[in-house]
């Protein structure tokens, strides 16, 4: 798969950032890096072969359904960079 | 021409338990902004999700009850998307292995008939946090008290082909869904809500239709006014020879009209991948039978039973039935007045009444459940006139006042005094001579003149039969 401008800029708008041309450049060699190594190993025959979702082989873990206090909410805030009475504040997203 | 419609709901409704569904943070509604949160649900970096056990058993529950088949292995997903209303930037939900798979619920048509809507699947997955517009500083706040608080998504096959089918198809998920307990179904709180795909086809046309999905829908009414203009604004389209456009839509129930969101928003491309932070969940044979066996009787099976064995009418049970707290109160009566069909009566006819009137929902009634047997009780020992029961009754539902307490209060029993009730009427019959004559005379429309004087001079509370019978023996 060869990565094109048209993909690097589709993902910027999907990740809401916008690169420089340089920026863009050196992202799409990576990018045709990583994705040249998939399609390596695209190559294998993994017909009837299970596919892996999971790394460790551990199941079911769970938490009891208890309440314990929440955190208190000035130390959430206090990494935020904008907020208003308690709130998070950002720029308009809704009308 | 013709056209049908083709509906598919999706509905997001929140689990009653008492923590969110990764960390132990309280999904109870309302409290102050940013009060119910913590590192974990804020996805702060370094912290790590542990799904609540209850979740499971909740989801599992509601598969069973709406006859689907239970994965038994199952795993979580990222959908990926910025908004502010997610702090990961992520929600985890389940697209590959959804919990439950293939079930139906069974709905009453137009026509009178009933119709099995296929439930596609059932998926857990985490709330949202509320972006609230700040008008003073034209910018967004965020409340992420109801983000990760615990959802059940059900997607329905597009089986519906009306807003009224659309309607009862979600009573009957809600009722189900509070007889198990799973959920409150606030909708007005947002702890139940539905999206809308629809499309429209000239009859006969087998191809389905373009389809647009409408969000923000959050009452019934709201619900069945957004399915009827979207529906007529395609249809416009197709007639006027344009197309449809795939889109998503966005209902304004002020304006009873809906809007495309942006295009932007109309972008979606999640980049669903499992989630490496949460090992999957097996359930076993056991646990399924076990939360079977605990599965409380469903609508259906009440409605059987209250049409069979008690020998209600369909259409009341039907009612009834539909909400959890028609039945408890229905329940309670019949089982304290002994007389189910006296008590589903009253509750179908005064009490549906009384809540029309007020705009009131089955939920908010606050009245005590006994006192609508006291009532029925009292005036089956003739100690109450079914007059004097009925507004007993909407003083009850009003006040929540002890209706036995109340008609002592106000003198509202049945006279018992015969020698009070007999000389009232004498003083009746003399007042009224002219009528009198006119009976004696042969006109018989004057006893009921005089009926209804002595009624009106007893205030209504002696016995309409002892009453006529007095008054025959005073002029015959
Ligand atoms: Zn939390």
């Amino acid at each position: 798969m060869q990565i094109e401008n048209d993909i690097i800029r589709y993902l910027e708008a999907q990740s809401k950032i916008e690169l420089s041309d340089s920026q863009r450049d050196e992202c799409k060699n990576n990018l045709q890096n990583i994705v040249s190594f998939i399609d390596t190993l695209s190559e294998l025959d993994t017909n009837g072969v299970q596919p892996l979702i999971q790394s460790f082989p551990i199941v079911n873990a769970f938490r009891e359904d208890e309440v314990t206090p929440s955190v208190d909410r000035e130390l959430l805030l206090s990494n935020a960079p904008n907020k208003k009475d308690g709130y998070f504040k950002v720029p308009k997203t809704v009308d | 021409m013709n056209y049908e419609l083709t509906l598919g709901l999706e509905v997001h409704t929140e689990l009653s338990t008492k923590t969110k569904i990764f960390c132990n943070c309280t999904t109870e509604f309302g409290g102050e902004q940013n009060t119910h949160v913590c590192e974990g649900c804020l996805g702060m970096p370094g912290t790590l999700p542990v799904l609540n056990k209850s979740v499971v058993d909740y989801a599992i529950k509601t598969g069973l009850a709406t006859n689907c088949s239970i994965t038994q292995f199952n795993k979580f997903d990222r959908k990926n998307y910025f908004y502010p209303d997610l702090p990961k930037a992520y929600q985890i939900s389940q697209l590959y292995f959804p919990i439950c798979q293939n079930g139906f619920v069974e709905v009453n048509t137009d026509d009178g008939n009933t119709k099995r809507v296929r439930i596609k699947e059932i998926h857990m997955e985490e709330d949202a946090g509320k972006l609230i517009h700040d008008p003073w500083e034209d910018c967004t706040l965020i409340d992420y008290n109801r983000g990760a608080v615990p959802l059940l998504e059900i997607v329905s096959e597009p089986d519906l082909s009306s807003a009224q089918e659309a309607i009862e198809y979600l009573e009957k998920l809600r009722a189900i869904l509070q007889y198990v307990g799973v959920s409150d179904c606030k909708m007005q709180e947002g702890s139940f809500r539905a999206d809308i795909n629809l499309s429209v086809r000239p009859v006969g046309q087998k191809e389905l239709g373009v389809r647009t999905e409408m969000k923000n829908m959050n009452s019934f009414k709201a619900i069945a006014r957004a399915i009827e203009s979207e529906s007529k604004r395609q249809i416009e389209l197709i007639e006027e020879g344009k197309t449809v456009l795939q889109e998503t839509r966005r209902w304004d129930d002020n304006k009873g009209k809906s809007f495309a969101m942006r295009s932007k928003e109309n972008a979606q491309d999640y980049k669903y991948f499992p989630d490496p932070d949460l090992p999957p969940i097996e359930i076993s044979d056991k646990q399924i039978e076990d939360i079977r066996k605990s599965l409380p009787e469903l609508p259906e099976q009440k409605k059987l039973r209250y049409v069979t064995q008690l020998g209600l009418p369909e259409y009341d049970t039907g009612i009834i039935t539909n909400s959890v707290h028609l039945v408890a109160l229905f329940e309670k009566t019949a089982e304290l007045c002994g007389n189910p069909k006296e008590a589903a009566n009253w509750i179908m006819v005064e009490l549906m009444k009384l809540l029309n009137d007020s705009a009131t929902l089955p939920e908010d009634m606050s009245f005590d459940d006994t006192s609508l047997a006291k009532i029925i009780n009292l005036l089956a020992e003739n100690k109450i006139t079914r007059d004097t029961a009925k507004k007993v009754f909407a003083k009850v539902f009003e006040d929540d006042v002890d209706p036995e307490q109340y008609i002592k209060d106000n003198n509202l029993a049945v006279m018992t005094d015969n020698t009070l009730i007999k000389s009232t009427i004498e003083k009746v019959v003399a007042d009224n001579q002219k009528s009198v004559d006119e009976y004696k005379g042969g006109k018989t429309q004057a006893l009921q003149y005089l009926i209804g004087q002595s009624m009106r001079a007893l205030r209504g509370q002696a016995p309409a039969q002892e009453v006529t019978k007095i008054l025959k023996e005073l002029l015959d």
